[in-house]
């Protein structure tokens, strides 16, 4: 809105206050929202780069049995044995409202898998590598969880960010300009009234 | 829902023995990448650093709209982590917080 386009009245100065006020109490609202999801967002920050650091380690120690187990029986072997790998049951998606933005959650399971592969065609490295991954899975889900969280907690804080500056920065400001020039305005008319009063009657009285 | 991996063949082995449901071995890993994060049935794709590495644009692309499922996570492959690797999760932490967050012991 330009400042030039709106009409310095009174009618207009109280409709300005009034954005004003609304402006105010919405900036202040959509701060402590984004305070709120950032604090959130840390959170869930540290919480990934702690089961980062632990599922690296996991999956790494899981891939070194792996690789001993292809140099021990070879690896048409093993990846016979792993065709016969239980696959895991569905796994449940639901979300979760955290402050208005919607946060995917997943349902634990309770996997317990049995080995499927033959004992005698195998060997002891390959069930430490079976154990390792499926001790790795529930990590897994929950690294997907939290990074989950992190991906639309970030898309809101951004947006929620934005909406912030554009207050801060253009709304309210304009808002406190026009109301400046309507008072302004509205002062001048006052002060010119006021002389043309006191002129005329001094006219008046010299007559 | 179903979790379903993309990755090399090696981390293949494990993954299957770990059971994911779906295990991909990419040609074309833009093309696979694409069916997957269109479909309704699958919850988290894991996908590794380096087909992360080579697709990284679409992966990018993807984070950045507005879809909830399924969710990608990246994770190492079975030759370990690749270095300087910036996942795609630290770039959404940049956007939205403004710097890399590093956390000193």
């Amino acid at each position: 809105m330009k400042i030039e386009s709106v009409k310095p009245t009174r009618m207009e100065l109280l409709n300005i206050r009034n954005r004003l006020s609304l402006a105010e109490k919405g900036h202040k609202l959509l701060e402590d929202k984004r305070d709120a999801l950032v604090e959130r967002f840390l959170k869930a920050i540290k919480e990934r780069d702690d089961l980062r650091k632990e599922i690296d380690a996991l999956l790494a120690e899981a891939f070194d049995a792996l690789t001993d187990a292809e140099m021990i029986i070879g690896i048409d072997k093993v990846k016979r044995a792993v065709d016969t790998a239980q696959k895991l049951e569905e796994i449940e998606v639901y979300t979760e409202n955290v402050m208005g933005v919607k946060v995917p959650r997943i349902r634990e399971i309770d996997f317990k898998p049995k080995l499927n592969y033959s004992l005698s065609d195998t060997c002891a490295r390959l069930d430490d590598a079976f154990v390792l991954f499926v001790k790795l899975i529930p990590k897994l889900l929950k690294l997907a969880e939290v990074e989950g969280a992190i991906w639309r907690l970030s898309v809101e804080i951004e947006k929620t960010k934005r909406r912030v500056n554009v207050l801060e920065n253009i709304l309210i400001p304009r808002l406190k300009e026009t109301k400046k020039y309507i008072e302004m305005q509205l002062e001048e008319r006052e002060r010119e009234d006021f002389f043309r009063r006191k002129r005329m009657k001094a006219i008046m009285e010299k007559k | 829902m179903k979790i379903v991996a993309m990755c090399d063949e090696e981390t293949a082995i494990g993954l299957k023995l770990a059971g994911f449901h779906e295990v991909y071995i990419p040609g074309d890993a833009r093309k696979i990448f694409r069916e997957v994060t269109s479909r309704k049935d699958v919850a988290v794709l894991f996908i590794t650093e380096r087909i992360a590495e080579g697709i990284s644009k679409d992966l990018k692309e993807y984070l950045l709209q507005r879809e909830d499922l399924p969710i990608v996570v990246e994770i190492p492959d079975k030759k370990g982590k690749l270095p300087e690797h910036v996942d795609n999760i630290s770039m959404l932490v940049r956007r939205a917080v403004g710097v890399d967050i590093e956390r000193r012991k």
